[in-house]
């Protein structure tokens, strides 16, 4: 905020237009005198009398203290009219305040952070007010964050079309609603969304200004109406479909067809809150999926038809193809990968994950976000460590030398791939994917005949689950 | 002699005192009274915003927004303030809530208004409120983090459903 004064005032400074006399109202005037007479602290004073323009501002402690008293003392922040200014505008928010009161002759405004003991005193000789709204105009980025009293999401009145830039997508919902969803739905959808809609609006918008008749703008603006009902409708889709997820998926946009990653609102395990947070989701430069029993199923038909994949798959059973067919309550063996495809993506991926590897391994209560560690390989090539929290495995692969690394995430109550294969049950019947013979790897369903061999350990059957570097010990 | 000398000085003093007494602050209603005294809790966890009519007038006119808007606005001749309240934690939503006990009762007369219209559902509430010229509109929105309240000083009800055809919403 005070930069946004001190924009005001260099360019206050800069206009010139303001005519040349000293201030001459007497309460003002008083006002100034006694902003001026305080002592205490080091304050900051600039005047250009010329031009008609006073400021102060604290420096320290005692000087905000000193001029919040004077400030107090008139009960500026509560008044709607001083020295015979009406008050423009006043907001109020996270401990900072700025008021601008507006006269004939004068303007003052005032900002105040009581956080960082920050408050600037500015009067004009002219319209304060009148000059913000100049400065506003020529679109200075400063000014337009004070625009967040009536269109910005963040806060405030909430406008509608009609608001004044029109560049935001406020007018969709109401504010503080649309805070609380993009809580639960991923910011990405948020912009997919308004990506979508908003050039839709705008096309109308543009029209509407070049309508010569006022049956034509009527209709305008229904079609306007009209779409951003579709987009709240389909942000209220969006939003009850991640309500109902118990496990992180898929979810695809209707109106674009593009297919996002959500995480659970109300997840059990305390790892959703870290994949959902924002450092997590940042996966610039690597790779992010996450895989679903649906989506499992489909691999594993698209696989059928491929010709060289070199496995009976006709071989499965009726019994694991109703599984992966269909998604159990509770008991989705949701796969969520993460992997560095740059060497950006990979110091990131490791700065984030870099607490895992801190983690003492022989002492089973040291956990880090709940994991403890089951396993962990160290060579001169890379790391592997095996986590587990009690309901969740991760799965870490580091290879400093060749910049990759890769996190393997399996959801559900197994601690090793062996247990999931005795915690599944379909029909009743435990040990299904051990009869199956199955290995998740990378994301894909690959059936094994036989003995396997992962990083040193040999497994007779089971389901075996494989980061891409032990995929290629296979 | 002396009644009549007690009379001037009576008659003199009560001119003197009127001559004394300052000037009357403009008339507010007993709701504009509230919400100004709500403007006075300070909490990091309540935004608050005033805005003058002046400056409401400003920033509709002086923007791209088409005419029969700007019309409609500059027609509300009688509007003088607009001020809102927004909660945005636990703490701001408790204080704000106990403060506004009055209104979130529902009451159909309350602090000079007439309860025009509201809304329950999923735990949350909306109630509009109008009276004396002025509007008020409450919501509550049962996630324990936030309440708006959004009251417009010289906009009747009339006026306020006007804006709403118009697209402009005051939560």
């Amino acid at each position: 905020m005070k930069k946004i004064l001190f924009t005001l005032t260099i360019l206050l400074l800069a206009t010139g237009s303001l005519v040349a006399q000293e201030i001459t109202n007497p309460e003002l005037k008083k006002f100034i005198e006694e902003l001026n007479a305080s002592e205490n602290g080091a304050r900051n004073v600039s005047k250009d009398e010329e031009k008609g323009i006073y400021v102060i501002n604290s420096v320290d402690k005692e000087s905000y203290k000193a001029l919040s008293a004077i400030i107090e003392k008139y009960d500026i922040y509560f008044a709607e009219e001083i020295f015979g200014m009406e008050l423009m505008f006043s907001t109020r928010e996270s401990g900072s305040q700025t008021t601008i009161f507006q006269g004939d002759t004068y303007g003052l405004a005032i900002t105040d952070n009581a956080h960082s003991l920050d408050l600037v005193v500015i009067i004009v000789k002219g319209s304060a007010a009148k000059l913000f709204f100049e400065i506003r105009e020529t679109g200075d980025a400063e000014i337009h964050s004070h625009e967040v009293y009536f269109n910005n999401r963040d806060s405030d009145v909430y406008i509608g079309e009609s608001s004044i830039t029109g560049e935001r997508p406020a007018e969709l919902i109401d504010i503080s609603e649309a805070e609380s969803i993009e809580r639960r739905i991923p910011g990405d959808i948020i912009l997919e969304l308004f990506d979508y809609y908003m050039p839709m609006i705008q096309e109308l918008k543009r029209r509407a200004q070049n309508a010569t008749s006022k049956e034509e703008l009527k209709m305008l603006k229904a079609s306007a109406d009209s779409i951003r009902d579709v987009w709240e409708a389909e942000i209220a889709l969006i939003d009850y479909w991640i309500d109902q997820r118990v496990a992180p998926g898929e979810v695809k946009i209707p109106s674009t067809g593009k297919v996002f990653i959500v995480i659970p609102k109300n997840a059990k395990s305390g790892i959703y809150e870290w994949i959902n947070s924002t450092d997590f989701c940042n996966t610039e430069g690597q790779e992010y999926n996450i895989l679903t029993a649906t989506q499992v199923a489909m691999l594993y038909t698209t696989k059928k038809k491929e010709p060289n994949i070199g496995w009976n798959l006709e071989s499965y059973s009726d019994s694991i193809k109703t599984y992966f067919a269909s998604e159990i309550p509770g008991n989705e063996p949701t796969y969520l990968y993460r992997r560095s495809i740059t060497a950006e993506g990979y110091e990131r991926m490791k700065n984030d994950l870099q607490q895992f590897f801190y983690l003492d391994g022989k002492n089973k209560n040291h956990r880090y976000k709940g994991f403890k560690t089951i396993e962990r390989i160290d060579t001169n090539e890379y790391c592997f460590l095996h986590l587990y929290d009690g309901c969740t495995t991760i799965l870490i692969y580091d290879s400093p030398t060749g910049k990759h690394c890769q996190m393997d995430i399996i959801v559900g109550g197994i601690e090793t791939f062996n247990d999931a294969m005795n915690e599944i049950s379909i029909n009743g019947k435990r040990d299904i994917f051990k009869e199956e013979n199955i290995i998740i790897c990378d994301g894909k369903i690959e059936l094994m005949e036989g003995e396997v061999d992962i990083n040193g350990v040999t497994y007779d059957s089971g389901v075996h689950f494989t980061t891409g570097y032990m995929k290629k010990l296979k | 002699m002396k009644r009549k000398l007690f009379i001037m000085l009576t008659l003199m003093f009560t001119v003197l005192s009127t001559w004394a007494t300052p000037p009357q602050q403009p008339h507010k209603s007993e709701a504009e009274k509230f919400v100004q005294n709500l403007a006075k809790i300070k909490s990091d966890e309540i935004s608050y915003a005033y805005i003058s009519a002046n400056m409401f007038k400003q920033l509709f006119i002086k923007t791209d927004l088409d005419e029969e808007i700007q019309e409609s606005i500059s027609f509300i001749k009688s509007l003088k303030s607009l001020r809102r309240f927004f909660t945005n934690g636990k703490q701001g939503y408790d204080v704000m809530k106990a403060a506004l006990q009055p209104l979130l009762q529902e009451k159909e007369e309350v602090l000079g208004m007439t309860l025009m219209a509201s809304n329950r559902d999923g735990g949350g509430m909306v109630a509009i409120y109008s009276g004396l010229g002025n509007t008020l509109v409450v919501t509550d929105y049962g996630n324990n983090t936030t309440i708006t309240v959004v009251f417009v000083a010289g906009l009747s009800y009339e006026s306020f459903l006007e804006f709403n055809d118009l697209g402009i919403n005051f939560y």
